[in-house]
């Protein structure tokens, strides 16, 4: 452990102290809610620790979280899985026949003997069988309509300049415009995407290199969305530290 | 000399130690958090129809929410959750909701209990809880086929779901009006995939999910998009135009993002142009 790594150790147990006395105070004056919040500023704070550098707190909250909801998950899976699903309709229902599935889930946990572990494989077969079959109707609902959407007009209804309308029966001059960006997107990325066999012209070399530009345009959009959302997340974090653990301010949730 | 101090400034500029930019940053996001400002906002079509398709549900359907969302994402997908709550109970629209993450469950029955109480729903009467459904292909398909085999109980009720009034004339995925995934990840291509052909499906998703999300809503397999906290104001305002909900969190996180933003191009333009300048000092 380093110095300054003992260092924030002792700083933080030092703390303890008043942390718990802060608990008592929170406690009495919001309840077992308020005492949540408290917590899980503290929590806040020492996740955001990490921001300065890499530290024992930062990592003890991390440790904390894994563990909460690793036990979460397994409360859930049996009240609201094993239990409802699994338990119930064999033991107390009698419906002993769900008793038959039950050497084909052992069979799968053969996979951590070496002797035994080519057992393992039935089930997953089995399984991969079910998933190979209904995955082609998940291929087709999700990506025939995408390429049946991909056939657009480029040719307005009407010679207005209104914004591009989800009504597919109407279609002004800006939302031809719009069908043709994408059908021109569409057509280079594609391109740039064949690989069979070798773009010797320089007209689909020059077409090609526009797709990859586009493609850069399109992970640039992507990109700032997921700004949006850590700064979104980061914003609420402000909120819950400045409103609803320190209530500086009106709280609207 | 002056050189000197020219290549000192624009160096300085492009190596200000990231430390003090966080802390800036949290000083632009904690002003208008404190003191919130109202910036102003135009819904977006996709989520002007989410919340024309929702509105349009018929007394004999349900809505399916489904909330594939923890606390993680709070600060986008709450706010859409909340102010589709909103819409719902105040026009009184039967729901159900189950989640494909053990952990949205219990957010989302904290958030509708919550709000429950102002609009006087009641469990089992005007709403249903489908539980935590792990299997989310066999679940999807289930509701297909027939909805009171594949769910069977209320989880929390402990009651079959046939038993409950709000589930009265609601046998299949037919009686199913919209299912509006509400998640964090790319939980709706489940939905696309295999619910049956004619329910419509809404997503709220957050920001980084949403550009992809896009060619969904374009070819119609999508009904409407909430993207991010910017979907979550949209909607509030159209909530606040027809009275069917209050403001939110998408309002109150508006001010905020948009100063963070602000502070994000400025520094951009800022380290740009020092680079700039550096180069030319070099060259």
């Amino acid at each position: 452990m380093k110095n300054q790594d003992k260092i924030i150790t002792i700083v933080a147990f030092i703390l303890a102290v008043p942390i718990a006395f802060g608990a008592v105070l929170y406690y009495r004056a919001f309840g077992p809610k308020g005492l949540n919040i408290f917590i899980g500023g503290l929590v806040t704070l020492a996740v955001y620790s990490t921001l300065y550098r890499e530290n024992p707190v930062y990592r003890m909250a991390e440790h904390i979280y894994l563990g909460l909801a690793a036990g979460y998950g397994v409360v859930i899976a049996w009240t609201e899985i094993l239990s409802d699903k699994w338990y119930d309709p064999i033991f107390v229902h009698g419906q002993w026949l769900w008793l038959l599935i039950l050497p084909l889930a052992i069979m799968a946990y053969l996979v951590f003997s070496r002797k035994h572990g080519w057992i393992s494989r039935i089930p997953l077969v089995i399984l991969s069988g079910f998933a190979a079959g209904t995955m082609f109707q998940g291929f087709a609902s999700q990506y025939f309509p995408q390429i049946q959407d991909s056939f657009k007009s480029i040719r307005p209804t009407t010679m207005t300049l209104a914004a591009a309308s989800h009504d597919s029966s109407v279609l002004s001059i800006s939302g031809a415009l719009n069908n043709a960006i994408f059908l021109i997107t569409l057509l280079a990325v594609l391109t740039y995407f064949i690989f069979s066999f070798e773009q010797k012209s320089k007209a689909v070399q020059s077409f090609a290199r526009t797709g990859r530009w586009l493609i850069m345009i399109g992970f640039g959009a992507i990109f700032g969305s997921t700004i949006m959302t850590r700064f979104a997340l980061l914003v609420d974090r402000m909120y819950f530290l400045l409103i609803e653990w320190m209530h500086l301010g009106h709280r609207i949730i | 000399m002056d050189g000197q101090q020219s290549r000192n400034w624009t160096d300085k500029l492009q190596t200000i130690d990231r430390r003090i930019l966080y802390l800036i940053l949290l000083i632009v996001i904690a002003i208008p958090t404190l003191h919130p400002i109202n910036i102003p906002n135009d819904p977006l079509p996709m989520s002007r129809d989410l919340w024309e398709t929702i509105d349009k549900t018929p007394p004999n359907k349900i809505v399916l929410l489904s909330s594939t969302w923890t606390k993680n994402t709070r600060g986008e997908n709450q706010g859409q959750m909340q102010a589709i709550l909103n819409h719902l109970m105040s026009r009184h629209i039967r729901f159900a909701v189950s989640s494909f993450d053990p952990r949205g469950t219990q957010v989302a029955l904290n958030l509708i209990n919550a709000t429950a109480v102002k609009y006087n729903y009641v469990q089992g009467r005007d709403w249903v809880y489908f539980g935590y459904q792990a299997n989310s292909m066999n679940y999807v398909k289930g509701l297909s086929v027939d909805l009171l085999e594949t769910v069977k109980q209320d989880p929390v009720l402990k009651k079959p779901l046939r038993s409950l009034p709000v589930m009265n004339g609601i046998r299949n995925a037919d009686d199913i009006h919209i299912v509006v995934e509400i998640a964090a990840s790319s939980a709706q291509y489940i939905w696309i995939q295999f619910l049956k052909p004619g329910v419509k499906i809404g997503f709220a998703c957050t920001s980084v999910m949403a550009p992809e999300s896009i060619p969904y809503y374009s070819s119609h397999q999508l009904s409407g998009v909430l993207w991010g906290a910017k979907g979550a104001y949209d909607y509030e305002q159209i909530n606040s135009q027809h009275g069917t909900g209050e403001w939110g969190s998408g309002r109150q996180y508006m001010g905020p993002l948009s100063a963070a933003f602000a502070l994000v191009i400025l520094s951009i333009i800022v380290g740009n142009v020092a680079m700039f300048a550096s180069k030319r000092k070099k060259a």
